[in-house]
């Protein structure tokens, strides 16, 4: 009798560990409390990041993931609006600068090609970008992709070999016999059995660990973003600052930090995180403040004035997880049958690599990496 | 002219003339009015073509909502011509598939 | 000259055709925000206000649920198209 799997969150990784399990004969249930996308996932910018990952397992799996991102549109025969794309991580002071050539000494050793730049150079890579206010950048080359048209080929690749998914369905809480999980409770009250669950569950980990007593280091910001009309190429690399790193995800100083980026339609998607504290998953928290209108709007006139023209058509925000360590939740935890898949870094580059990994779990395959590093921060209270 | 001169009940007003640069064809307008109700005027019922098919569009719903009337007006491009006012001297384009920012095509 | 097309669009910004919308409904997509995802219907310079009373229509002809094809898509700021210089509003709370 094959191996029955209920993975929840309709999200980049639920969506792909679903396809992978799919795929290798598991008997797969995706549940969803709102729509595929619906989530983090349906806000991401869909940058297939990989400087910014952390050295050590996180940057050798980003590094694996870059390689079968690339491979997907062919293995699925589908039009992902896949590019090549640089990232350029930007410098507004000493204190950043001395971060990025730190950064990228280390990833230079690990095989990541990474150029420093200083402000001229960056003219030539980034032509319409103001440099004033800048001191230098990290250069990565990398990719961009559509990732709603990455979600529904996992899922239609998925349901060719039996996916089941469940949208609308909101898991309550996780059923565990002693130490021993055993499927997922409805909002309904039905419950589901399965051999493994899966929590691809982003933000919600945490929450939905409790029952458990089980600790997830999973916290979350607040992100909010615009989309414009839809221009001619204007932007050539994925823009953000290093202060990101430097700063926004500190313990104790927070700060804010922008982003930006050309979709392939020719739509910017200007984006800015908040500070962990300001953060609610009420209905009001799921509004655009003034704040980071403001904030956006002079990151804009600051990095790339000649865009204040341009119209703005429509606004979102969204809970991003992370976790402190930046050290992603990841593998099986002290709960037998259980296995967390949350707080990475970057999503889109990771989506193949995890999905694969949760099948050789489930399949009780011999793992060819060691997760422990991404677990042991998850412990029974 | 497609334009309305005698109406059985709207008035009829004297408008000045204002001169337009359509993809740097000079033309009249009458001041005040939409870019739209011009470009009609002028016999002009092409506007812009689309970024997908290439297919020509013009006038749609004519009250601002549709988008499909855009045209690149005074550099700007994804301009709704049908409630954006002439002005003497505009320099309009016709856009082909996505606009760009600055787009000046005087004459 | 008239240029004679077969195809019926649904979204005019995007070009989305009913055909792909339809497409969209087979695949399992049952309300305008799935169908904006899956097709970019609705994600264009009019944020769906041309084509989503058309998917509506469509959802309910093919036999898709009222409940999820009446949904309406979360209106957003700013409802209709401002410059990113007027983003410059200062003072707190939300918009």
């Amino acid at each position: 009798m094959s191996k029955k799997a209920i993975v929840v969150g309709g999200g980049y990784f639920g969506c792909s560990i679903a396809y992978y399990l799919a795929k290798n004969k598991i008997k797969t249930i995706l549940v969803e409390q709102n729509e595929v996308g619906s989530g983090s996932s349906g806000g991401n910018f869909g940058c297939v990041q990989v400087q910014d990952s952390e050295p050590g397992l996180s940057l050798e799996l980003t590094l694996e993931g870059y390689q079968r991102v690339q491979q997907l549109e062919k293995e699925f025969n589908l039009d992902l609006e896949y590019r090549e794309m640089g990232s350029l991580l930007i410098a507004e002071n000493e204190k950043d600068m001395s971060f990025l050539i730190e950064q990228a000494k280390i990833k230079q050793s690990w095989g990541l090609k990474i150029d420093l730049l200083d402000r001229n150079e960056l003219k030539r890579v980034e032509p319409n970008l103001s440099t004033d206010s800048i001191r230098g950048a990290s250069y990565c080359k990398q990719g961009h992709l559509n990732g709603f048209k990455l979600m529904n080929a996992f899922i239609g690749q998925g349901k060719r070999y039996g996916l089941e998914v469940w949208e609308r369905t909101k898991v309550k809480k996780v059923i565990a016999a002693g130490n021993t999980c055993k499927g997922v409770e409805l909002a309904s009250g039905e419950k589901l059995y399965g051999d493994y669950v899966i929590l691809a569950t982003g933000a919600w980990t945490k929450e939905l660990c409790k029952s458990l007593g089980l600790n997830v280091p999973i916290e979350y910001v607040k992100a909010e973003a615009f989309v414009t009309e839809q221009i001619q190429p204007f932007l050539i690399n994925y823009f953000s600052l290093a202060s990101f790193f430097t700063e926004a995800h500190g313990q104790d100083e927070t700060t804010t930090s922008f982003c930006c980026v050309q979709t392939k339609s020719g739509n910017l998607l200007l984006g800015e995180t908040s500070k962990p504290g300001l953060v609610s998953t009420e209905e009001s928290g799921t509004r655009n403040s003034r704040e980071h209108c403001l904030g956006i709007y002079q990151e804009v006139r600051k990095f790339f004035p000649s865009l204040l023209n341009l119209n703005i058509l429509r606004s979102w925000t969204t809970y991003s997880p992370y976790t402190v360590s930046h050290i992603p939740v990841f593998g099986e935890v002290e709960v037998q049958n259980l296995i967390l898949a949350a707080g990475f870094k970057s999503a889109v580059v990771l989506t193949p690599i995890v999905g694969e990994i949760v099948t050789d779990i489930v399949r009780g395959e011999r793992l060819k990496y060691d997760l422990s590093q991404f677990t042991q921060q998850s412990r029974l209270a | 002219m497609c334009r309305i001169i005698n109406h059985p009940i709207v008035e009829r007003e004297e408008r000045k003339n204002v001169t337009i640069y359509v993809d740097g064809k000079k033309l009249e307008a009458k001041e005040g009015e939409m870019i739209a109700a011009a470009l009609l005027a002028n016999n002009i019922h092409t506007f812009r073509y689309t970024k997908k098919q290439r297919e020509p569009r013009g006038i749609f719903c004519g009250i601002g909502q549709c988008n499909d009337c855009v045209m690149i007006v005074d550099g700007v491009p994804n301009t709704r011509t049908c409630v954006t006012p002439v002005r003497d001297g505009m320099v309009i384009t016709t856009q082909k598939g996505l606009g760009k920012i600055g787009d000046h095509n005087a004459l | 000259m008239l240029v004679m097309n077969s195809k019926e669009y649904i979204c005019r910004c995007e070009e989305v055709t009913k055909e792909e919308v339809l497409q969209a409904i087979r695949e399992g997509k049952q309300t305008l925000k799935s169908i904006k995802r899956a097709t970019r219907a609705g994600m264009g310079a009019c944020q769906g206000r041309t084509c989503s009373k058309l998917i509506t229509t469509l959802l309910l002809r093919e036999g898709v649920p009222e409940e999820e094809a009446l949904e309406l898509d979360k209106a957003r700021f700013p409802l209709v198209p401002i410059p990113v210089s007027s983003l410059e509003i200062g003072g707190e709370g939300d918009v």
